[in-house]
């Protein structure tokens, strides 16, 4: 068994029903090889636990319904205090991209906009897991 | 302090962080889990084990989530080993267990989840997931949750590890001539039909409980009398009945011969697992690669009798040297 395997965290939020993009993702990443933990969260913090019990390589968060910032600004250091220091950050959804600068201030490594074709994620987070930081 | 211990002791003190990275290291196979695994031995085996198994669709994940809740509400601390399988075709997977876990644990350190996918290695997986268990149990948790889909001989090893088998049926999934053909009832120690809110429940319920399941213990001793229940997972109802059955069942096999069974049995896994990792990675790659192979079932036959020789007179070889010690 030494297959070694991109595993990522793909959450979304709890109260949010906009789930066919994150179940298109899901599918779309475990096609390309990976371990996809699908996650509902409440809270922020449950993100930040998840991705530390799960160890995963990649967090990836679907926003649909706002508040990116926020999210942002709450999971980047919940990571870090948990010594997630080495895990890549991305988002997706609907976010305007006036945002995507800011975020990447915050610590967000991609924002990713709707309508891409297929294959574009996967392939983004197999150049750059493992070298990725959250400094 | 060298970092084998280092690791053993953060994980010991309960650090997520390098349960987390350990377990990983785990399913990747890599050797120096192996060392920390050593190192953690002596602070396992203080866990109740539960495994919970059932077909697709049965709600394990969600009947998991209320034990998590029954268990936490009585002062347990819980770790939880979900296995989702490995898709055959692009060896990616989806996990999903822990969506329907969390509900129950958000924000309780008391809480362990860790989601792993099957990777369609054979035996690899039981191995990875029993030393995954020793891992939560070495961090303290008072009882660790194995969950799998009850389908197959590999989702039957994984069962297996735990000290009480629960399987986890619905209504809907057929007569109990259904459930004896796939085998499934001789590996549960507690029967629950789950969803006993929904139509045909009471009917399901009651053809398993008349059939009188029983498992006859290692040493022919007294048979354990699977008891059935009902629950409804997403209403909590009936949880704490399953709790007490679960415990009864640990009381009972640690009263008899079965726990010594059970412990010896893991025990002679992970001896097999360990000696097998490695024999495969440091002895028998570089042998196939040694050799032409054009006789690949000959070369083999005489590889291992080759083995088997140089273990004897290196068995006889030290037998003598202690007699001669003696002398």
């Amino acid at each position: 068994m030494s297959q070694e395997r991109i595993k990522v965290l793909l959450a979304k939020k709890k109260i949010d029903v906009h789930g066919r993009g994150t179940k298109l993702i899901a599918r779309e990443l475990r096609d390309a090889g990976m371990e996809v933990v699908y996650f509902r969260f409440g809270v922020v913090e449950e993100i930040a636990e998840a991705a530390l019990q799960e160890d995963v390589d990649v967090v990836a968060v679907s926003i649909m319904t706002s508040g990116q910032m926020q999210v942002a600004r709450e999971l980047i250091p919940a990571l870090k205090e948990r010594g997630m220091t080495d895990v890549l950050v991305i988002m997706g959804g609907i976010i305007p991209e006036v945002d995507f600068e800011p975020l990447r201030e915050l610590g967000v490594h991609r924002c990713f906009p709707p309508g891409l074709p297929g294959g574009v994620v996967a392939d983004y987070i197999r150049e750059n897991v493992g070298t990725a930081t959250l400094a | 302090m060298d970092a084998t211990t280092d690791q053993a002791e953060q994980v010991v003190a309960g650090s997520a962080l390098h349960a987390g990275r350990l377990i990983t290291r785990i399913e990747n196979g890599r050797a120096d889990a192996r060392a920390v695994l050593r190192s953690l031995a002596p602070h396992c085996g203080k866990a109740q084990l539960i495994g919970v198994t059932g077909p697709p669709g049965a709600g394990k994940s969600t009947l998991v989530s209320a034990l998590i809740r029954e268990l936490r509400g009585r002062g347990r601390t819980v770790g939880v080993i979900a296995v989702d399988p490995s898709s055959p075709f692009s060896g990616g997977a989806l996990l999903g267990d822990r969506d329907r876990m969390v509900e129950s644990s958000s924000g309780d350190s008391g809480v362990f989840i860790r989601s792993l996918a099957s990777r369609g290695a054979s035996g690899g997986l039981a191995a990875a997931a029993n030393d995954a268990v020793d891992v939560l149990d070495a961090m303290g948790k008072d009882v660790v949750i194995v969950e799998t889909v009850g389908v197959g001989q590999g989702e039957f090893d994984i069962a297996r590890i735990a000290h009480t088998v629960v399987l986890v049926l619905v209504p809907g999934y057929g007569d109990a001539l259904q459930a004896m053909k796939a085998g499934i009832t001789e590996i549960a120690d507690v029967v629950v039909v789950n969803k006993s809110d929904s139509p045909g429940a009471e009917q399901t319920f009651k053809e398993l409980a008349a059939q009188g399941f029983q498992r006859t213990g290692p040493d022919g001793g007294p048979p354990w009398p699977v008891p059935v229940l009902q629950a409804s997972a997403l209403r909590h109802d009936g949880i704490a009945e399953l709790v007490d059955a679960v415990d009864e069942h640990h009381r009972f096999t640690g009263r008899t011969a079965w726990r010594t069974a059970h412990e010896h049995a893991r025990r002679r896994a992970r001896f097999i697992a360990f000696a097998n990792d490695r024999l495969r990675e440091e002895l028998l790659e570089t042998a196939a690669d040694a050799r032409a192979l054009t006789d690949p079932y000959g070369a083999a036959e005489e590889f291992v009798t080759e083995l088997i020789e140089a273990h004897r007179r290196l068995t006889a070889h030290r037998a003598a040297g202690a007699e001669t010690e003696q002398k």
